[in-house]
């Protein structure tokens, strides 16, 4: 049987009914349900932040995770390791980089720590072992440096290689 | 479909661009990002949530991480020393002050002389989590460090690889807000010391080496409510009595993994009615038992094979209540023996051979063909005899998914 359910709303007015124990995976949704009693069907939760397309996307990954233990609370024994994507994630986070850059956002709005460290480490690997040049290719960044702002970011690593 | 502009990595706030960052290296921060653009030299100056690996960075790429990094902005360190040229005073003498918002330290192969200039370096830190890996001979006063760092107010998890006389001259003190331990050669009696001196102790773990030592006293009369993990690697002459009266004193125990290398001695161990009998009077909020022992068929009078050991794992508790299940190899070790591996599945083991090349006969509690069960094993290393798989008529039945899921932290 399906769980109790409430309702989302997008930025562009779209409501999408999810179940209760998905929604809360969002430690925003969460605290709004608990602080303020929203726990009627007919309750709309309004999302300014998240748009339609981002909120399907957002409500498809915490339904694929929503049996998945709760993340830890603290930092403290975050890994660097960026290699352990699952085969699920890699595949739904093959989007362009607009999307993924708002499913950031979505993720740190409605506070969802697994979502956010998966698209985090997914932009890590997107720099990883690339040169400045590189950098800027991949997310079309403009190299902005002055002349001599560069020459002064020279001078600052010979500086260290002749010490 | 949103109708507002695409979201551009240069959009993202800054808090965000850290996160990212969070799964970088230094290198990678210092020598790409910070020379992107304007904006991020910015965004990267304004880091503080640097975690510097001393085993992988270059020499020649120190002293610019050094002046660019504030030594403030570090809160983790990994420090070797694996070239001989490299002291750890000439590493840490490029940081100009000293390392006041360091969470984490972890020290590899360090002589003594190196761990006082450390100490000194890092007194004042809010230091949560330490390890320390020594396999060099003749350090002198590493308990005596340790004993220091455990002085530490906020130090909540500590790892520790030392040789056994070290571990046993460690100075607990009286009352540590330790919450995770991982430490290696230690017998009962030190058990014993960090449970009755770490009152909020979660997760206790010996990765190697939990033995018996006649010679130490224990008294304990105490209960330790706040453990709820433990794992032991323990030595051949660990027996079912001492694991009954560690067992006694945690009633909150919610995971026990017990690992053994070596041929046991106890036939208790391998007898699933003592662990029911224990597990319903001692343990009885346990949800995970994780098991591996070995024996030798020829050393317990006939009393133990592997149906009987099999037989005793198949109960309602067992199978219905815990659901735990149990397989059980045999096979020639030699011309003279006759070995058996009892474990739960699925197995952890630091090392797996697929098949193995001892063991012949499988026993499961489950009655099933097992040739035909999925293999799932926990392992730091698979190691699979293809020809040998190759050759078995089975193999039409079997289809082998390898998942490898990396857990080296990047070099």
């Amino acid at each position: 049987m399906a769980g109790h359910k409430i309702k989302l709303q997008s930025s562009d007015g779209d409501t999408f009914d999810v179940e209760v124990e998905i929604a809360k995976q969002s430690a925003t949704i969460k605290t709004m349900l608990e602080d303020l009693g929203m726990d009627e069907e007919e309750d709309v939760i309004p999302l300014p932040n998240v748009n339609s397309a981002i909120l399907k996307k957002v409500i498809q990954w915490a339904t694929h995770h929503k049996d998945d233990p709760p993340p830890p609370e603290d930092d403290e024994n975050r890994e660097k390791n960026t290699n352990d994507i699952s085969s699920w994630d890699q595949d739904f986070l093959k989007v362009d980089q607009g999307t993924l850059f708002e499913l950031i956002l979505a993720a740190n709005y409605l506070d969802i720590k697994g979502l956010l460290d998966v698209t985090c480490k997914t932009v890590a690997n997107m720099i990883k072992g690339k040169t400045p040049e590189e950098i800027r290719r991949t997310f079309n960044i403009k190299n902005d440096f002055t002349p001599q702002e560069e020459e002064q970011i020279k001078k600052e690593n010979e500086w260290c290689e002749e010490k | 479909m949103s109708t507002k502009a695409q979201v551009h990595f240069q959009l993202l706030p800054v808090e965000l661009v850290h996160k990212i960052f969070d799964y970088l290296n230094a290198e990678a921060i210092v020598f790409s990002m910070r020379l992107v653009c304007k904006q991020l030299y910015s965004i990267v100056n304004a880091y503080n949530r640097y975690e510097l690996d001393f085993r992988y960075i270059s020499k020649s790429d120190l002293p610019l991480l050094a002046r660019i990094i504030d030594p403030d902005a570090i809160i983790s360190l990994k420090l070797s020393k694996t070239e001989k040229e490299r002291s750890i005073r000439s590493l840490l003498k490029h940081f100009r002050t000293d390392f006041t918002r360091l969470q984490s330290l972890a020290l590899f192969n360090l002589y003594d002389r190196d761990l006082k200039i450390i100490q000194n370096r890092i007194m004042k830190c809010p230091l949560k989590t330490f390890s320390i890996f020594n396999e060099l001979w003749n350090v002198r006063k590493t308990e005596a460090y340790i004993s220091n760092i455990l002085l530490h107010k906020d130090l909540s998890k500590i790892e520790v690889k030392l040789d056994y006389d070290s571990i046993t001259l460690i100075d607990w003190p009286m009352s540590c807000g330790l919450k995770h331990v991982i430490i290696n050669n230690c017998s009962s009696a030190t058990i014993y010391t960090i449970l009755n001196h770490s009152p909020n102790l979660g997760t206790l773990v010996i990765t190697d080496n939990y033995f018996e030592n006649f010679e130490e006293t224990i008294t304990n009369d105490k209960q330790f409510n706040s453990v709820i993990s433990l794992s032991l690697a323990i030595s051949a002459n660990i027996a079912m009595e001492n694991i009954r009266s560690l067992l006694s004193c945690l009633p909150c125990l919610a995971h026990l993994r017990l690992i053994s290398k070596t041929l046991s001695s106890d036939d208790s161990l391998f007898d699933g009615s003592e662990w029911e009998d224990l597990i319903t009077a001692k343990v009885t909020l346990l949800k995970k038992f994780e098991f591996s022992f070995f024996g030798d068929l020829s050393a317990y009078n006939g009393s133990v094979t592997p149906k009987s050991m099999i037989n005793s794992f198949q109960t309602l508790f067992w199978l219905q209540t815990k659901q735990w299940i149990v397989k059980c190899e045999d096979g020639p070790d030699n011309l003279q023996s006759w070995t058996f591996h009892i474990y739960s599945i699925p197995i952890f083991i630091d090392e797996f051979h697929y098949p193995s090349p001892v063991f012949r006969v499988v026993h499961s509690t489950l009655n099933t063909d097992v040739r035909c069960e999925k293999v799932t094993v926990d392992t730091n290393r698979l190691i699979l005899y293809l020809t040998k798989m190759m050759s078995e008529s089975t193999l039409e039945l079997v289809s082998t998914i390898v998942r490898v899921q990396y857990c080296d932290s990047e070099s």
